[in-house]
């Protein structure tokens, strides 16, 4: 299995204040996120909930560097986002962030090894004679994970979704993230592969691992720890679940 | 270095993913740089074949044409122009060893052609009315009897000396010296057989028939002035000065001025292989530049593909972003692939280039072409430069374009 996320810094992962976006197409505004202001501890499992429009996506992708804030201030693991540049944050996301996506975004012509290993591609910085061997351990660990070391040399594309969103999450492990984004992860899995999906994010958390997920579903958002509901574009409720779902006592994902 | 590795990996993948379009975009380069490598050669190649058969002729020739001319433009002849006055007496003064020293054998010329007839065998041949000391001048060599002598063109005697292909197609394996032939309406006897030189650019030497000079001139073409006269030098380094003696001799016998044009041109072969180099340079040239627009189309097929691929890859780069791919390492991606098509085609087309020059000198050879296949090493550094040129020019653009798909864009694009 992979290695457990380092959570032994005191430091909040995710603080953010009055967080906002607004794109600008010619002389159209759209406030896509308009504020949005918490703090988010190692090893919690969060889920961003609200309905389409709400700025949901918007604020995952201010969260995961992809986009930059065009209002307020975004501190990761104790720094100050808004001072870095293209580089800086692009190796933010290859070291410290894991992304699953709702259409799977695996290179359907590769491998499921070959996709897997995607992240450790763009790996510029660990350095070492044990690189490659290191690289190679992880991706056996993190199909593993997942189980589907037994399909490592299939092309991504003749997997069912359910494998497919497995093959995501191993990409997402592999470089040992401190936070993994999941965008909709069961939003094009039928039930029962949601319901399994849901299962390895949960165990992922038990290890430690901090998961925030974006969803529209409300009995999916209830397999988390806390849900924040975004309106409008501004966050509007910020709560702990109570009577939290486990994936691993139910039948199908509602 | 390992992010140019990666990059390469990275299009090894997208390569075999798509081998059919990938091959149809190499395709247009290896055409573009076979091409050029083509032209390149085998024009170098024709241009010394054709130079050859002028070197052949000796440099230390002098050609003495009727008809004012530029220097480096084609000759009053050329343009189908006859002109009257150069006359054997003209030719008769150059033999004058005190007036010109360097001048060693110096031949008079009519030239016409005719049906040659030896029994029931026929064909027309180019006559040419030379004089004896023409031998000298043509670097003629015989093969069996002897070349016509003083005496035959004084008397202006009916004999002729065959060029070999003449001599082959009118009595094949017989010998031809002794018996009669009949050239126009009159009877001639063979009194010699010149060996085999080969096509020039000059005419097929092989394909003549001599005569003497007064021969031809009264009995076959009723006239009293020459097509031209030729001459050897002894010393090469004396052309000039040989050429202006000749201008200057010919001017106050034709009565024309000093200071004026002459109302003939005298040409020299290093001259003539001059104007030939650069003729058939500006010709090579023009060549190689149709050839390179194939090779901006290939280009331009490189770039159409990148532009198309990018539109079905937004996804893929937005991911490759998401995952830790900077700015640089996307723009790196596209432009090593580019890059590797084009050097790819540049590859396969110098292959194919050089397999086609071989083949175009083994037919020439076989066709009796004296071809030295060109196998200079810079039309192939060249054809590379290019290709590298070309991958980086048609693929700067969607390489940048690639850098500007915006990554939550491409991410949420179902």
């Amino acid at each position: 299995m992979t290695e457990k996320p380092d959570n032994t810094s005191t430091k909040p992962l995710i603080v953010c204040k009055d967080l906002g976006k607004t794109f600008y197409t010619g002389d159209i505004e759209t406030h896509a996120l308009r504020s949005a202001s918490c703090t988010i501890d190692r090893g919690e499992f969060v889920s961003i909930m609200g309905p389409s429009g709400s700025g949901k996506s918007t604020f995952m992708h201010l969260l995961s560097f992809l986009e930059e804030p065009t209002k307020g201030s975004y501190h990761f693991d104790g720094r100050d986002i808004s001072t870095f540049d293209g580089s800086t944050l692009a190796k933010l996301r290859n070291q410290e962030i894991g992304f699953i996506f709702q259409a799977f975004n695996l290179l359907s012509r590769l491998s499921v090894w070959d996709n897997v290993e995607l992240p450790l591609l763009y790996d510029f910085y660990t350095k070492g004679l044990n690189r490659s061997k290191e690289h190679k351990q992880r991706i056996k660990d993190a199909l593993e994970s997942v189980g589907l070391s037994h399909r490592a040399d299939y092309k991504a594309q003749y997997l069912s979704g359910g494998e497919k969103q497995r093959v995501a999450i191993a990409r997402a492990l592999v470089n040992n993230p401190k936070i993994i984004f999941a965008d909709e992860p069961t939003g094009n899995l039928d039930s029962k592969a949601g319901l399994g999906v849901m299962q390895i994010l949960q165990e992922l958390s038990e290890k430690g691992h901090t998961i925030i997920m974006v969803t529209h579903e409300h009995s999916t958002a209830m397999h988390a720890t806390r849900i924040i509901g975004l309106k409008d574009g501004i966050l509007e409720t910020d709560e702990p679940v109570e009577n939290r779902l486990f994936a691993k006592d139910e039948q199908e994902l509602k | 270095m390992y992010i140019l590795l990666l990059s390469l990996k990275m299009t090894w993948q997208n390569f075999a993913a798509a081998k059919l379009r990938t091959f149809l975009t190499v395709l247009g380069i290896i055409i573009g740089i076979a091409s050029v490598v083509i032209v390149l050669s085998v024009g170098t190649s024709a241009q010394n074949v054709l130079l050859d058969q002028v070197r052949q002729i000796g440099s230390n020739k002098i050609a003495i044409l009727p008809g004012a001319s530029a220097d480096d433009g084609p000759p009053a002849i050329a343009f189908g122009i006859v002109s009257t006055t150069l006359v054997s007496s003209d030719v008769e003064q150059l033999r004058n060893k005190n007036s010109f020293p360097y001048i060693e054998n110096v031949s008079g010329y009519v030239s016409t052609s005719k049906v040659v007839r030896y029994k029931k065998e026929n064909a027309a041949y180019e006559i040419q009315g030379v004089e004896p000391e023409a031998v000298v001048v043509e670097d003629i060599t015989l093969s069996s009897g002897r070349f016509l002598s003083d005496a035959e063109n004084v008397s202006s005697r009916r004999v002729a000396v065959l060029g070999a292909d003449v001599a082959k197609e009118l009595f094949d394996q017989k010998s031809p010296v002794g018996e009669v032939i009949g050239i126009g309406k009159a009877n001639y006897r063979v009194i010699g057989v010149a060996q085999r030189r080969g096509k020039s650019f000059a005419g097929n030497f092989d394909e003549t028939v001599y005569i003497p000079l007064l021969t031809a001139q009264r009995n076959i073409l009723g006239i009293n002035y020459l097509s031209f006269a030729r001459l050897s030098v002894s010393d090469e380094s004396k052309i000039a000065e040989t050429e202006d003696a000749i201008r200057s001799l010919l001017k106050s016998r034709h009565g024309i001025p000093q200071d004026e044009e002459g109302d003939f041109s005298v040409r020299n072969i290093a001259a003539a292989i001059e104007i030939l180099s650069k003729i058939t340079n500006v010709m090579k040239y023009f060549l190689v530049t149709v050839a390179s627009i194939a090779l901006v189309v290939g280009g331009i097929g490189i770039m159409n593909m990148m532009l198309i691929t990018l539109n079905k890859r937004v996804r893929e780069i937005g991911l490759r972003v998401a995952l830790g791919a900077r700015s640089r390492d996307i723009a790196l991606q596209f432009l090593v692939e580019s890059i590797t098509i084009s050097i790819m085609g540049g590859a396969v087309g110098s292959l194919i280039g050089y397999g086609i020059t071989q083949v175009v000198g083994i037919v020439a050879v076989q066709n009796g072409i004296n071809w030295h296949v060109s196998n200079e090493i810079d039309v192939y550094v060249l054809a590379f430069a290019i290709a590298g040129v070309i991958g980086i020019v048609f693929g700067i653009y969607p390489a940048i374009k690639a850098t500007r798909v915006s990554p939550m864009e491409a991410l949420r694009y179902e």
